[in-house]
């Protein structure tokens, strides 16, 4: 590669990493204030974050979010993903146009539109209105990801199943299910971590039971503190270990195929 | 009468599949226009044709893969065409093998098994038996991937077999194959169907394969049955100047019928007139083609005068292009070869060619 190609992936990974890097390295600071030059290596500000009692109730509200929103967008991605790559011919683009529209609406529209709309069916904002809500945005996503490990299946093992005496059901049971099972993971993992950064359908849709994204949104405002550094790293570690193991799960599984 | 119906000897009097009068359209294009045809039990067929005449989709209306459009398909003399493919006693080898990627080598030869109503134990053993028809027990444990294609194959055939099926289907199954991997497994297809009894229906292009396998070979072009028959018969006395082209490459040289000797006609043909036998029906004054296949034609001392375009070297023999009265001949030639350029003479033995149909 030529030197000014070089160059430029560097600029490239630098405008994408240095943000995070400096998170991480004020994270360990012993400094309050986040300037340079350091001051010295601590381990306060993760005790102070772990030792937070507001904060961690925001991160069990979290998970209450992601699990369900994760498992309801994953079931309901793979459905609509069968639909769209198997089953459905006629209505397939207009189907698959209105999947994939939430994704262009602008998220501060789509959450005051869904604000408005349970406001008229008298419906109190909770952690449901949030999964509700989140799921929509979601869902696309899952979608995606399914249908892509969908199309891939060869369409003759459908056919070899049911030239061997599969019904329909009994076909997708022992034959498409086990194939499409690497999607499925993949999707709940994305869908988990989209949920759980997920800040403005939350913020908008959530009632008196904070999650973490709008506690930190609120605090970066009001109460900016080094701590807030220790938890993003918690957070982005956190997210990394996810998708390893999910990764892991999949070689394994990729290799016994 | 009744009686004898539902006897075995009275179930073999009736052909195993019966096609009557089928037809398939996608769209606008006719796949398949008007197929009548009968399997006799325990017989190997193949349907023999190039890409898009339709082999491949009167195959998977058999299989139940494909609606049929119009007609009716039957077997062993009840209505085959309104069952699902899993309730089909018919099972597929198909082109890509098409193996679960996800089980064992057993798992897969257990899929078909596991529908019946059997013990466990039973399917395994039955299973088993399957991969030892075609030497494969040993691999049972592997993952497909961890197979070769010619091993994949097997395994493709024995989960097809070990279901017993009344009919066994084989949609080009060799063609992803090299070319000695393929004259093995044509050997042992040949020796699996004898010794099970099945009846086994191959889809392929490679007319070599179809020879080395067939019992009875049915020649498609665009939808339609061309020739059916023994392969010596239509490779001896093909119907038309396509089956003669396109099974073994007779160079067909067009003329028209004089008058009929016997049963022979007589032929006018840029080559002058010849007495030689032909399909039945050519009537006086007809267009018709004189059928030379390359081993039939010799040079000699006397003859008709051709050049020779081209000589290829293959090994056992050179097989020599000619030119003769605006017609290209093909020449099988055993020993030195004239020059491209040198004029030969070329003769054939008049009733060792054949007379056939311009077209069907």
């Amino acid at each position: 590669m030529s030197r000014l190609g070089t160059l430029w992936v560097c600029l490239v990974f630098g405008f994408m990493y240095l943000p995070i890097a400096m998170i991480a390295l004020f994270s360990v600071n012993t400094s309050d204030v986040m300037a340079f030059p350091l001051t010295g290596v601590t381990g306060q500000w993760f005790a102070e974050i772990l030792g937070d009692g507001r904060l961690g109730g925001g991160f069990l509200t979290t998970l209450a979010v992601a699990f369900p929103v994760a498992l309801l967008t994953t079931l309901l991605g793979a459905a609509a993903a069968l639909a769209l790559s198997f089953y459905a011919t006629r209505f397939r683009v207009l189907f698959a146009a209105l999947l994939l529209l939430p994704f262009l609406v602008p998220r501060l529209i789509l959450a005051v539109a869904q604000l408005i709309l349970f406001k008229e069916l008298g419906v109190s904002r909770s952690l449901l209105t949030v999964i509700a809500g989140q799921s929509v945005i979601i869902l696309p996503f899952t979608t995606v990801i399914v249908a892509s490990v969908l199309i891939r299946i060869d369409r003759r093992l459908i056919e070899a199943a049911a030239d061997l005496g599969a019904s329909g059901w009994s076909s997708f049971r022992r034959v498409v299910l086990p194939l499409m099972g690497n999607g499925l993971m993949a999707a709940w993992v994305i869908a988990f971590v989209l949920s759980s950064s997920e800040y403005v359908l939350t913020a908008f849709l959530s009632g008196r039971q904070q999650a973490l994204s709008v506690l930190v949104a609120s605090d970066f405002r009001f109460d900016l503190s080094p701590s807030l550094n220790a938890l993003a790293v918690l957070i982005v570690l956190g997210n990394i270990a996810l998708v390893v193991i999910a990764e892991a799960i999949r070689h394994r599984s990729g290799r016994l195929n | 009468m009744a009686v004898a119906e539902n006897t075995a000897a009275g179930r073999r009097t009736r052909p195993l599949l019966e096609a009557i009068a089928l037809y398939k359209s996608y769209g606008s294009v006719q796949a398949v226009r008007g197929i009548d045809l009968a399997l006799a039990h325990e017989s190997y067929v193949t349907l023999l044709g190039p890409s898009g005449c339709g082999k491949t989709t009167l195959l998977r209306m058999v299989g139940g893969f494909e609606a049929i459009g119009s007609g009716t398909l039957m077997l062993d003399g009840a209505r085959l065409d309104d069952l699902p493919a899993n309730l089909r006693p018919i099972n597929t080898v198909f082109q890509s093998y098409a193996l679960f990627p996800h089980l064992t080598v057993l798992e897969n030869v257990a899929f078909g098994l596991s529908y019946r109503s059997l013990p466990k134990d039973r399917i395994k053993a039955r299973a088993r038996e399957a991969l030892a028809t075609v030497r494969m027990e040993a691999m049972a444990d592997r993952r497909p991937r961890q197979l070769s294609g010619g091993q994949q194959q097997r395994v493709a055939l024995a989960r097809a077999i070990a279901n017993e099926p009344r009919l066994l289907l084989l949609d080009e199954p060799l063609s992803a194959l090299d070319r000695r991997m393929r004259k093995d497994m044509q050997i042992e297809l040949k020796d699996l169907q004898r010794r099970l009894g099945m009846t086994f229906l191959h889809v392929t292009h490679d007319q070599e394969e179809a020879f080395a396998l067939s019992d009875r070979i049915v020649v498609m072009r665009d939808g339609r049955i061309e020739q059916q028959g023994a392969p010596g018969d239509i490779y001896a006395r093909p119907a038309t100047a396509y089956v003669a082209d396109f099974i073994g490459g007779a160079s067909c040289l067009p003329g028209r019928i004089l008058g009929q000797v016997g049963k022979s006609y007589a032929i006018e043909t840029a080559l002058g007139r010849h007495v030689v036998p032909g399909v039945s029906g050519l009537s006086v004054g007809a267009r018709a083609v004189l059928c030379l296949r390359s081993e039939k034609v010799a040079l000699g001392e006397t003859g008709t005068p051709a050049h020779v375009t081209h000589a290829v070297y293959r090994g056992a023999d050179w097989l020599l292009e000619c030119v003769a009265g605006g017609q290209i001949f093909q020449v099988t030639h055993v020993g030195p070869p004239p020059a491209p350029g040198e004029t030969v003479r070329l003769s054939f033995d008049p009733d060792r060619v054949w007379i056939a149909r311009e077209a069907a």
